[in-house]
């Protein structure tokens, strides 16, 4: 069984997740979170295998949320599922722990692909993102890939 | 003055010059507007034009000997201390100053010239007195009304933010959300559908592929009136995204770089810096000629500095201090909003450098 909570404030994208999920495999079992408050009590109380997590939810910012919830249980896997393209979110997001970013207009399969990557242990960011990524690294901070990223951080798979 | 002029016209032969010019004198004497008095050393108006006797109320000057300046000036029985024109008659230097006089209700700029006798010992002053009242009552009303549109500025600005922060949000939230949506249950429709109808999967598609280009514009329209990183991830995380947009939409290499990782800002500090870093990249593409642009923000413990240097053709002094360039005045105006500094320069063929300073900690005492 693979427990799956979805936190959007949207219930439009909920409803669409959870449709996509639910076909995705019988062995899913989901859950839901409005809103940021919501996600830390629930994360809190209950035993999830992965969060979807919007990184831009009214209230605390999506990257406070998913730090709180890295620091409550290190072990939880969050696939960050956002709204930007823009490779700053997802750099920030990795940084602070998530195990995988995914913008939202992502095809359903590359969210199935994603949410089996991460469910196995591994990390996961889509291929052209992954490229962005490198560049990123490289220019912005100046100096060699292996020494902005900290041991054991990023062993990105590329989307298949 | 008759006196002086049948004197000096016995002792002299030809007498018309010498007439025509005490004459001459006299009428451009009476005629100035400033109130001109002359004083003995001994603080006494000895002659007076037209203008100071009305003003000041003289009595006839020939009759009567005690006419205390600083009596009929400034009301008084002694001089005033301090009074620059006294120390005029002690220095022998001269003295222009200004003042408001209560006893005269007026602002009144002082000139106060010593005189001299033949061995050059100080004999009393030339006291020249302007009405400055009214150009004063301008200064003080330009000065209000450039501080009255100085903070319309501002507020209009700051609606002005505000209403693209939350529209920009609103439409960014609501629409892509919606449409994100619509894209799963097209997804899901689509798998629903038997599979050896072609055309409706074909139909699917081109709704699919609509929805991400509406989603495509939907963010474009968003982010180019406020970028969300700018609230959700802070100014480096923007400054990042819009150098990179530039150089993809220009074709213009343009880098940032930080002094640290994590400058945390508060949002009026954030936005300010944004948007002069979004006007000075606008003003590259419409001016410069520019090939390349380096940009720095670095934090030091009392403020926060912003350069922007790019290769191109150089501003020059004619276009900063343009009236009509708003873009730079804009960015004044910003900048001094803050509390800040602003410098522009150009160098002919060399490049523009535009730096900004911003304090950490303004007046009101509000830090980051």
């Amino acid at each position: 069984m693979l427990r799956i909570l979805i936190a959007d404030d949207h219930t439009v994208v909920r409803e669409g997740l959870k449709q996509i999920l639910a076909e995705m495999s019988e062995k899913v079992i989901t859950d839901e979170a409005g809103n940021g408050q919501e996600v830390l009590h629930k994360v809190w109380n209950n035993e999830y295998d992965i969060v979807l997590l919007d990184i831009s939810m009214p209230g605390r910012s999506g990257l406070e949320i998913l730090k709180q919830l890295k620091s409550d249980k290190p072990y939880l896997k969050i696939l960050i599922l956002s709204m930007h393209p823009e490779e700053q979110y997802a750099v920030r997001a990795l940084k602070a722990g998530a195990a995988g970013y995914l913008t939202k207009e992502s095809t359903p399969n590359e969210l199935i692909g994603a949410i089996e990557k991460i469910s196995a242990g591994k990390k996961y960011v889509s291929s052209s993102l992954a490229e962005t990524l490198a560049c990123h690294l490289e220019t912005t901070f100046g100096k060699p890939l292996h020494e902005s990223l900290s041991p054991g951080d990023y062993v990105w798979q590329a989307a298949s | 003055m008759q006196d002086q002029v049948n004197r000096i016209n016995k002792g002299n032969k030809t007498g018309r010059p010498i007439f025509d010019s005490l004459h001459d004198w006299e009428g451009i004497f009476h005629t100035i507007t400033d109130l001109i008095t002359v004083h003995d050393k001994d603080f006494n108006i000895i002659h007076a034009n037209d203008s100071a006797k009305k003003i000041l109320g003289l009595p006839d000057l020939t009759v009567n000997k005690e006419t205390k300046c600083f009596n009929y000036y400034h009301g008084t029985l002694c001089p005033p201390t301090g009074c620059p024109s006294c120390d005029c008659v002690k220095s022998g230097i001269p003295a222009v100053f200004e003042l408001f006089e209560p006893h005269l209700n007026m602002n009144v700029e002082i000139r106060a010239l010593p005189r001299f006798d033949s061995e050059n010992r100080i004999i009393g002053v030339i006291h020249i007195a302007r009405d400055i009242t009214e150009r004063i009552r301008h200064e003080e009303q330009l000065k209000k009304s450039r501080e009255k549109l100085r903070n319309l500025a501002a507020h209009l600005n700051a609606v002005r933010e505000g209403e693209r922060r939350h529209l920009a949000r609103e439409i960014h939230d609501e629409l892509a959300q919606a449409l994100t949506a619509l894209k799963m249950d097209l997804f899901w429709l689509n798998k629903k559908l038997p599979e050896d109808q072609k055309p409706l999967h074909d139909k699917a598609k081109v709704m699919s592929d609509l929805i991400d280009m509406t989603i495509y514009a939907v963010r474009r329209i968003s982010s180019e009136l406020r970028p969300g990183l700018l609230d959700d991830l802070g100014l480096q995380a923007a400054m990042e995204w819009q150098a990179k947009e530039f150089q993809n939409r220009t074709g213009i290499t343009c880098e940032v770089s930080f002094s640290s990782d994590t400058i945390n800002l508060d949002q009026e500090r954030s936005t300010t810096i944004f948007r002069i870093f979004q006007e000075t990249l606008t003003n590259i593409v419409r001016y410069a000629e520019a090939t390349r642009v380096k940009a720095s923000l670095q934090e030091t413990p009392a403020s926060l500095i912003l350069e922007v240097t790019d290769n191109g053709i150089g501003i020059t002094e004619e276009q900063i201090s343009d009236s009509k360039s708003f873009g730079l005045i804009g960015m004044q105006e910003r900048v001094h909003l803050l509390e800040g500094n602003i410098r522009i320069s150009g160098v002919r063929g060399k490049g523009t450098t535009v730096t900004v300073s911003i304090p950490l900690c303004n007046a009101k005492g509000i830090s980051n």
